[in-house]
């Protein structure tokens, strides 16, 4: 279930993972987070200082940062930033549910990030 | 999907870097089947800012060059702020010189290759492009 409607938490609990500069992939499943299902949608909050970037996939990933070019689109990565201090809410699909790993890496150390599972925007 | 869902990313995501103080605008074009992983181009842009400074940027068919609308001009390029993240349906126009008002507008059907134009005020300003379905 989603919808155009504010973001609702899931009675579940939230997880936070700390990223680092070397990829790293963790697999969640349902009783990490208290639930019995999954819910459509994830809210996610770096709390870090710097860029946090994170995949979600149905299996563990090594991630890469993309990498810029200068007239060209550079290195494009399997990875979406997460900016310091600003929440993102992302969709999952249930091929990503069947098995749900989420890598992140970052450009520095103990770069913290929170995930709360929920639907809606 | 419906598009009220919240985003999904369905794409690699690349980085648009906007360099230079000269305000010198760049054209970074993406050819979807072999740079993005995939086939068919997703509906929505989610783009985020990751520089200090306010970028402008337009998504067309053709390259153009980005203009910021100062002082009354007019341009195709919208602003977004450092640190905010924004979905849009694209491409926005043709972009093509003298393509003005011609449509191409979101929604066309079929677009294999893109460009994403850029200016920015700062140096090395860059943004984050990602293809998929949904909102913010």
């Amino acid at each position: 279930m989603a919808g155009n409607f504010p973001f609702t938490p899931s009675p579940g609990f939230s997880i936070g993972f700390t990223a680092g500069t070397s990829s790293q992939s963790r697999q969640v499943k349902q009783s990490d987070i208290g639930l019995n299902y999954w819910p459509s949608q994830v809210r996610l909050f770096n709390t870090g200082t710097v860029l946090v970037w994170i995949y979600f996939a149905a299996q563990p990933t090594a991630i890469t940062i993309p990498i810029p070019g200068t007239n060209t689109v550079g290195t494009p990565g399997q990875c979406v930033p997460l900016v310091p201090g600003i929440l993102e809410v992302f969709s999952l699909s249930n091929f990503q549910l069947a098995n749900l790993w989420i890598s992140d890496i970052s450009t520095a150390t103990s770069q913290n990030y929170y995930l709360t599972f929920g639907e809606g925007l | 999907m419906a598009s009220f869902d919240a985003f999904l990313p369905q794409s690699l995501t690349i980085l648009v870097v906007t360099s230079g103080t000269t305000l010198t605008p760049l054209s970074q074009p993406i050819t979807f089947p072999t740079l993005m992983g995939i086939q068919i181009p997703p509906p929505v842009a989610w783009v985020s800012n990751l520089s200090a400074g306010v970028v402008w940027f337009s998504i067309t068919i053709g390259a153009r060059t980005a203009a910021i609308p100062a002082g009354g001009a007019t341009s195709f390029e919208v602003p977004i702020q450092p640190n905010q993240t924004l979905t849009f349906r694209y491409p926005w126009a043709q972009g093509g010189a003298g393509s003005e008002g011609t449509g191409g507008g979101p929604g066309v059907q079929g677009v294999a290759a893109l460009n994403i134009n850029t200016i920015a005020v700062g140096t090395s300003a860059q943004l984050a492009v990602t293809f998929g379905e949904g909102k913010f």
